[in-house]
């Protein structure tokens, strides 16, 4: 693998665990009874930010690399459902988040003033936010099993 | 609840357009995997499949936030209701969305052949 793969592959993997941290802080502080809305919207932005670079990064990773030089010594592995499950389910699964996490901070963002009078809506959006993070995480994990798989 | 109607418009534009999006996501990945000339389609437009489906979801959730956005708004009194319902009914579609796409591609390596 050349350098600007190995790059490019570490700074997603950077960008999305970043992604999953700003997130997760969001879904943290949504369970206080007294919300820190400013930094609700920051965490959020941040989380938005990072998936979408996530996104753009591995993609690129993903569609001129990854299909010519790693799917094929995964498939011939041990590991085979490496790619054909984890990848597979991988490379899907993200498409949600950018879409997920930009709810997210547009509901922060124009009625996160409003979410401590209104708890059925704050319950609502901590799930959201829930979900994410849960989404995210299994990206990661994902990440780490498709990696052992061409080893 | 005192949220102004371009607020709530816009705030409930984007948690349906997320909940389309994902449902499209969800639909174009089994389809393309079982319907191939879609996913030739996909790839002879966009060069790869999964950059298809990834801007043609950006198509959708633009689209459906335009539309959602010309909606009426209901009394201040539903508002909060119903962005609440918009948020739980994303968050349930990702749930089954995520599923249906781990179940299918467990499918297609174990059990298809």
């Amino acid at each position: 693998m050349s350098t600007l793969f190995k790059t490019l592959l570490a700074i997603h993997v950077i960008f999305g665990v970043v992604g999953v941290i700003a997130c997760a802080g969001v879904w943290m502080n949504m369970l206080k009874q007294k919300l820190p809305v400013r930094f609700l919207k920051w965490s959020s932005a941040i989380g938005l930010v990072s998936f979408i670079a996530s996104w753009v990064i591995g993609g690129y990773y993903y569609a001129i690399y990854y299909g010519k030089a790693v799917k094929p010594i995964i498939q011939k592995g041990q590991y085979p459902w490496g790619h054909s499950v984890f990848m597979e389910a991988k490379e899907h699964l993200f498409l949600f988040l950018p879409f997920l996490s930009a709810a997210m901070l547009v509901a922060l963002l124009l009625a996160g003033e409003h979410l401590e009078a209104e708890a059925p809506l704050k319950k609502a959006l901590t799930w959201l936010v829930g979900t994410i993070v849960v989404l995210g995480a299994i990206m990661a994990l994902s990440g780490i099993i498709i990696s052992g798989a061409v080893r | 609840m005192q949220l102004s109607n371009i607020r709530f418009k816009l705030t409930r534009a984007a948690l349906c357009a997320a909940a389309f999006s994902v449902t499209f996501i969800t639909g174009i990945t089994v389809t393309a995997d079982l319907y191939l000339p879609l996913k030739n389609w996909l790839k002879l437009m966009f060069s790869h499949h999964w950059i298809g489906k990834g801007v043609l979801a950006g198509v959708v959730f633009t689209v459906i936030a335009i539309i959602f956005s010309f909606m009426p708004t209901p009394i201040d009194e539903l508002k909060a209701r119903t962005l609440s319902r918009s948020a739980w009914k994303l968050t349930i579609i990702s749930c089954i969305g995520a599923l249906v796409i781990v179940m299918f591609f467990i499918y297609e390596a174990f059990l298809k052949h």
